[in-house]
């Protein structure tokens, strides 16, 4: 079962983002680049994800060849539930961040 | 010679990396990694936050919490020290043979205090600070109950009163400090 818990609009927002796709690998700069959000910030939370259980991370192979391995990052089944039920209670405050960054 | 940002950034993201809690370190080679996939304008913001991530990480350990009190002490006592020297400078002039004496053995008491807690920690300043703070309190209540009343026993048992209180706060900083480094240590991560 997932505990609610406060969570930040950045936080949400990463959430967000990782749900769209849930079964991908995201990298730290995918995340970055997509919701806009800087390195101090993001890996923070996401160790903090991951801590809770609701993220999981790994090595992948890149898919440029002859690049190291890159550590990616995923929702586990708690993490989707969590970013379902956030994103319920305020998917108007998504849909603006989103917005923003477009 | 003009130093590249892309080398200053490599030089930060290896100083996060080396700074980060041992239980982070795969985390870190992973922002380390992300360097070979990102645009060199961008290399000096990314390494900046993850040298500020972790900083906080390394801050929130109790290896750093009990190193900072272990500092803080160090230095208090060291400015302790100091202050009696330069009280028993001061007074010297004056002819108060037992007041210079009692300045500077206390300097010097302190001084070696300094000395251990940077040498063993703080779990030796507890063990030694408390005889001390005991043996003090005795003084402090001789002087009081059989000392001829006099400007010079006024002044030396004022000393030793400040000087037994400073031991307090020393071992009240020191068993707080222990106390939350035991804390952290039973906090599952």
């Amino acid at each position: 079962m997932v505990r609610r818990q406060n969570i930040s609009r950045q936080t949400l927002l990463v959430l967000s983002h990782l749900a769209e796709r849930p079964r991908d690998w995201w990298h730290g700069y995918d995340l970055m680049g997509s919701t806009g959000i800087k390195s101090g910030t993001l890996y923070p939370m996401l160790l903090r994800l991951h801590d809770q259980g609701y993220l999981e991370a790994r090595w992948v192979e890149s898919s440029t060849p002859g690049r190291p391995q890159r550590h990616a990052y995923r929702l586990t089944a708690a993490g989707k539930e969590l970013a379902r039920t956030s994103i319920a209670g305020k998917a108007g405050a998504v849909q603006d961040q989103k917005g923003a960054l477009a | 010679m003009i130093i590249s940002r892309a080398r200053i950034a490599a030089a930060m993201i290896g100083l996060a990396k080396s700074i980060a809690p041992s239980d982070r370190k795969e985390w870190f080679d992973g922002m380390v990694a992300e360097f070979d996939h990102m645009p060199r304008q961008e290399l000096l913001p990314f390494a900046l936050g993850c040298l500020t991530t972790s900083v906080r990480l390394r801050a929130r350990t109790r290896e750093f919490a009990l190193a900072a009190v272990r500092l803080a002490l160090v230095v208090g006592a060291i400015m302790w020290s100091l202050a009696h020297i330069w009280f028993a400078l001061r007074i010297w002039p004056e002819d108060v043979p037992l007041l210079v004496t009692a300045s500077l053995v206390t300097a010097a008491i302190f001084a070696a205090g300094a000395v251990v807690t940077a040498r063993f920690g703080l779990r030796v300043t507890t063990s030694l600070a408390v005889p001390a703070l005991f043996t003090g309190t005795l003084v402090i209540l001789f002087l009081l109950v059989f000392a001829a009343p006099g400007r010079s026993s006024e002044a030396l048992t004022a000393l030793l009163i400040e000087d037994v209180l400073m031991l307090v706060a020393a071992i009240v900083i020191a068993k707080a400090a222990q106390s939350y480094a035991a804390f952290k240590t039973r906090e599952p991560s």
